[in-house]
């Protein structure tokens, strides 16, 4: 087990690298707008909610250790209450927004209540109860959810003078949620809260000893992972238009393992580049003749190969080999996520 | 009256199908320490194997030897090129490793026998019905039979076999198993295989009542993870009850609350996984299968 290696890089370097990314980002509309199809921009609007949503289960999956299989319970929740506040009770979005963010967050506050009494494979399936509970219900409450089917939503969508129908407004907007939240995270995983969350991922026994109160620091880190899934979920209402229990469904669960584990968790960046890397894949192999017909085919070989030989993910590959990474405290995080080597006795007694 | 009969003999048959499918859940798990989540893609298979080989023989007993030997085949192949390479990581790894394994076996069914529903007929002696007081189907009487004389063996595999008794053995302490110098891969691989091999079964004797699809294990699966979760991961006998319990609740809330009686199982799970996460019928110190 490795100490933490918090050495952060100078302060102005080390917004050197995320504020090009953003500028490029600011970028994307103008350049899609030049050189390909506007429904690319629908696509790069997608990429970062569910990168952002990547990114909110990283907190959960990479920093404290939870995998939840359950997550989609949040995303699906934010997007439903967020839909239908507007639906039912013609809010104008930001309150629903507001109010569906509340939603997952006490639904979040609720299960997590539950789900961290228990660990590893039990943790998974408990989450995975619960969200498939909300599935149930809103395919059950048809009078109200739409059922199946799910709801069209066909009112104006806008905040304020802005018009988040519109392509262009509706990128920039999900843009400016995205960095906050990044932000956001990125502030709790640096500060003494997130350090003890490392703390409880590789050893809980000597947090606990250590005086702090782990059930709390899960409890709270639940909280926020869902806070953050519940946010990419309502953006999914001006992006979509549309809410249905795809939103809430176990795929999406594993899926969002799948984009934390391809983009490195632990890093928070890692999870963000995997969500958006797992939409564009998606989107271009399901182009493709007959492997588009059958592009859940790659997409799970993919899948296999890296939880057998890469399960740091893209940021593991990165760090190791470009070693002044290494300094940053991000790239750190992601190196003390590598599970323990299969260098291991063979028959190793069983951990849960 | 005998609405509620008919409908407890369909709870019985949901039941004794689930029991085979979660029988070879829990062995693996119990052995392995792996949720299987390619199980009922496992069973999927079977279900298609079977239905070509009626199609090629014409017999159903060839089609349900088949299924069984050719999915042990698959399982025991996954185990060796994949899930092998896992041992030592924490259990969660081999969840997220058959989650994508599913993806990849569905996607080479839907390859090989397309996206349409498809059916097997059940064979022409079985078709009809009997009375027994009540008027039922021949074909479900005889999936139930079926189902306990699988189990039957199974059970019998395991108590009374050298087999069976490396099964339990390598369940109980690898370590002691590889010491006493047998190669424990090899038992893992054979109760991987095993485990598959009853999925494989299942699929077959269900195939004539539900018919074929590539997404007909999803359902199921989810529902024997409730039966295994109820009846403690790794325990044989608590499999036989929950099975039981899960398919009869499943036959009267279709017919009392349709919609909500999945709610109920879901709710009986987190119950369980939060009060006694071992299962019902396992003691918290050890297993057994």
């Amino acid at each position: 087990m490795q100490g933490v290696r918090a050495i952060p890089l100078p302060a102005p370097a080390q917004y050197v690298l995320p504020g090009l990314m953003v500028l490029l980002l600011v970028l994307v509309p103008a350049l899609i707008d030049r050189f390909l199809p506007s429904f690319y921009l629908a696509l790069a609007t997608e990429m970062l909610i569910m990168g952002l949503f990547a990114m909110g289960f990283d907190l959960l999956m990479g920093y404290t250790g939870m995998v939840s299989f359950g997550h989609a319970a949040f995303f699906g929740m934010g997007a439903y209450v967020a839909g239908l506040t507007m639906l039912r009770f013609g809010l104008p979005f930001l309150p629903a927004m507001l109010l569906g963010i509340l939603g997952a967050t006490v639904a979040a506050a609720f299960v997590g209540f539950f789900a961290i009494r228990l660990k590893s494979v039990y943790f998974a399936l408990l989450t995975f109860a619960f969200s498939q509970i909300f599935y149930q219900l809103a395919i059950t409450w048809t009078s109200f959810t739409g059922g199946f089917d799910g709801v069209a939503l066909s009112m104006p969508i806008a905040l304020g003078p802005l018009n988040l129908r519109d392509r262009a407004t509706l990128y920039f907007f999900v843009l400016v949620v995205v960095v906050l939240c990044y932000l956001f995270a990125r502030r709790v995983v640096r500060s003494p809260f997130g350090t003890v969350l490392l703390t409880v991922r590789e050893n809980e026994l000597r947090a606990a000893t250590l005086g702090y109160h782990v059930a709390r620091y899960k409890q709270v880190a639940f909280i926020l992972s869902g806070l953050l899934g519940g946010i990419a979920g309502t953006l999914m209402v001006p992006y979509q238009k549309f809410i249905s229990p795809d939103l809430l469904f176990w795929e999406l669960s594993g899926l969002v393992i799948v984009m934390v584990l391809l983009g490195g968790m632990g890093t928070l960046w890692g999870p963000l580049v995997g969500g958006a890397v797992v939409v564009f894949l998606r989107e271009w192999l399901s182009g493709m003749g007959l492997i588009g017909k059958h592009h859940l085919l790659p997409l799970g070989l993919i899948f296999v190969v890296l939880v057998i030989f890469a399960p740091n993910g893209l940021a593991g590959l990165l760090a190791r080999r470009r070693q002044p990474l290494l300094d940053d405290p991000d790239a750190t995080a992601g190196e003390l996520a590598t599970p323990q080597p299969t260098t291991q006795p063979l028959d190793a007694e069983p951990r849960l | 009256m005998e609405a509620i009969a008919v409908q407890a003999l369909q709870g019985l048959t949901v039941g004794t199908v689930l029991f085979l499918v979660a029988a070879g859940l829990s062995i693996i798990w119990g052995l392995m320490d792996i949720l299987n989540f390619t199980h009922g893609t496992l069973y999927a298979l079977g279900a298609y194997i079977g239905m070509v080989v009626v199609a090629l023989t014409g017999s159903f007993w060839l089609a349900l030897l088949f299924a069984f030997f050719i999915v042990a085949g698959v399982g025991a192949a996954l185990e060796i090129v994949t899930l092998r390479r896992l041992f030592g990581r924490d259990p969660l790894y081999y969840f997220l490793l058959t989650f994508g394994l599913t993806y990849v076996l569905t996607e080479i069914i839907r390859i090989i026998w397309g996206d349409e529903f498809q059916r097997l007929p059940a064979p022409p002696d079985l078709a009809g019905s009997v009375n027994l007081g009540i008027t039922f189907p021949t074909y479900r009487l005889f999936v139930i039979a079926a189902s306990v004389v699988v189990a039957v063996g199974v059970w019998l595999l395991l108590t009374r076999t050298s087999f069976g008794l490396l099964l339990r053995a390598g369940t109980q302490n690898p370590e002691m198993v590889s010491v006493l110098g047998t190669n424990i891969r090899t038992v893992y691989t054979l109760g991987f295989a095993l485990g598959s091999a009853l999925a494989g079964v299942a699929g077959v004797l269900v195939a004539p009542l539900s018919g074929l699809s590539p997404q007909m294990g999803v359902d199921l699966l989810i529902q024997a993870f409730i039966v295994v979760i109820i009846g403690g991961l790794g325990s044989f006998r608590g499999a036989a009850v929950a099975s039981l319990l899960v398919g009869e609740i499943n036959a009267f809330g279709i017919m009392l609350a349709p919609g909500y009686s999945m709610l109920l199982i879901y709710a009986a799970m987190i119950l369980v996984l939060l009060l006694k996460p071992a299962g019902l019928f396992v003691e918290s110190s050890g297993r057994e299968v």
